[in-house]
């Protein structure tokens, strides 16, 4: 049921995670090969991928979209930065416990540390293992299921 | 006549506009068509070089002669992409292809673009056979090439390609500083260290500074000896600064604070961040002179040194923070302090 159709001019209600979107994984990244590379990969593991090409693209997903299993972004994004886009996901009702892996070519402790500062809950550093991916995804997304 | 000659102007710009109109639709055309080309090979090899090594099918589908550069960049970008196995994957996938074969027919060409695509092809591929080839362009004019070959040495012998390089990264100012860096972090410390410290103390001093700067990939173990010889023959301010960003041992203290009040602001700041990291509490009273130094970041950083100082009392900032004679002062000590309490 999508509480966002009804004709009601109240807010809408804070997405819940069903089970229909257990296996969606919201993208977000700048890079058309990565976007399409960490789609085919996701996809391929069985899980439904919805990409945004930029920061402005991503936050209007934030509000038309029910929440994800799982999002993995890019730090280093067009129009809005994604440390600034993580704590933009935290303050949406409903994304605040959405599990955030960050896919990054900033290897550096402080980017890492500013980023698990700033509530991820995973980071991978490009270049990454395509399998370790997945299986980072999979991981968050049935510990959050489980929880 | 005059009609004739006013009518042959008109008829000219008409074509002329026409031609124009003309040319923008080709153009617009061709470039929708060239990314309808690539999205199409994306949509065909991307999966095929993906997905492990178990799912490359016995027959690849064929690749054109027009599929050549595309796939290139596509193929590179993966490679530039994965760590492990999957690397290895793709350079199956490419001898399967016989990429290996076309990469060398593309280094000898004449476009610049292709033979960056060549270099960049055969390093992750590790073809010793073009070894000498790529020595060769490491000196060549354009600095693009030149980078490219040496990454690509790096990844066919790092070791090797050690002595070659790192003569090039003190000589040429035209390498980017962070596309080296990242080379050199790529191949880590056991690689680097050892050659790096030993190169930083053959080249002339005044090109010890270009070395310096890639010390942080080195072990400390290395980078200390050579730094203490260094910064006792220099007052280049750049290898001062340099050789100050290393220091990581309490032992080298005394050398510090012999900088501290250096002419140079860049210098001055280095050796306060080298107290924020190792002084005590003994060095409270020398970095609060500099407190009135005349460069922001120098007074940004001894402020920030001093709340990192061990021992040091948050109080006793504080208070200094209302009662120190420099407005300067006082300002920076109050603004750490916000950022402290942010």
């Amino acid at each position: 049921m999508d509480a966002r159709a009804s004709s009601t001019p109240l807010p809408a209600p804070a997405p819940q995670l069903t089970p229909a979107n257990t296996r969606d994984v919201f993208v977000v990244e700048d890079d058309p090969i990565i976007a399409r590379l960490v789609g085919h990969l996701l996809t391929r593991g069985g899980y439904k991928v919805h990409h945004a090409a930029d920061g402005l693209r991503a936050q209007a997903m934030l509000t038309s979209s029910p929440c994800p299993a799982v999002v993995v972004m890019d730090v280093m994004l067009p129009y809005v930065s994604g440390f600034e886009l993580i704590s933009q996901i935290r303050k949406t009702p409903g994304w605040e416990r959405v599990p955030v892996i960050v896919l990054t070519s900033k290897s550096q402790e402080s980017d890492i540390l500013r980023a698990f500062d700033s509530g991820v809950n995973d980071y991978v550093v490009k270049p990454f293992r395509p399998e370790e991916l997945v299986a980072r995804v999979r991981r968050l997304a049935e510990g959050w299921r489980a929880a | 006549m005059t009609l004739s000659f006013v009518l042959s102007i008109g008829v000219a710009v008409g074509l002329l506009y026409v031609a124009v109109v003309a040319n923008l639709f080709l153009v617009r055309f061709r470039n929708s068509a060239h990314v309808r080309h690539r999205e199409q090979l994306e949509g065909v090899w991307l999966p095929l070089l993906a997905d492990g090594q178990e799912q490359i099918p016995t027959d690849l589908p064929p690749l054109r002669r027009r599929d050549l550069v595309p796939f290139l960049v596509l193929w590179n970008q993966l490679q530039e992409s994965f760590v492990g196995e999957a690397k290895s994957h793709l350079n199956t996938v490419a001898r399967r292809l016989g990429i290996d074969r076309t990469a060398h027919q593309l280094l000898q060409g004449h476009s610049l673009s292709r033979r960056l695509l060549a270099v960049s092809t055969l390093g992750h591929l590790g073809e010793r056979s073009v070894w000498n080839d790529l020595v060769r362009m490491t000196g060549d004019a354009d600095g693009l090439l030149s980078l490219a070959a040496a990454r690509a040495l790096t990844r066919i012998d790092a070791p090797a390609a050690m002595p070659v390089i790192l003569p090039l990264v003190a000589q040429r100012r035209d390498w980017s500083r962070n596309y080296v860096l990242g080379m050199l972090s790529e191949l880590g410390a056991d690689v680097v260290s050892r050659p790096l410290t030993e190169a930083a103390m053959r080249v002339p001093i005044e090109q010890a500074d270009r070395l310096l700067q890639y010390f942080s990939v080195a072990h400390v173990s290395d980078a200390v000896p050579v730094v203490r010889s260094i910064i006792t023959r220099t007052k280049n301010v750049e290898c001062l600064a340099a050789c100050l960003r290393v220091f990581a041992d309490v032992d080298d203290l005394d050398t510090v604070r012999e900088y501290l009040y250096h002419p140079s602001w860049q210098v001055r700041v280095q050796a306060v961040n080298v107290l924020a990291r190792l002084g005590s509490a003994r060095d409270f009273a020398a970095l609060a002179l500099l407190l009135t130094d005349a460069e922001w970041w120098v007074r940004y950083r001894t402020a920030r040194a001093m709340c990192a100082l061990p021992g040091v009392d948050m109080a006793r900032i504080q208070q200094l923070s209302t009662e120190h004679h420099d407005p300067f002062a006082r300002d920076m000590l109050v603004h750490v302090l916000a950022e402290a309490h942010a």
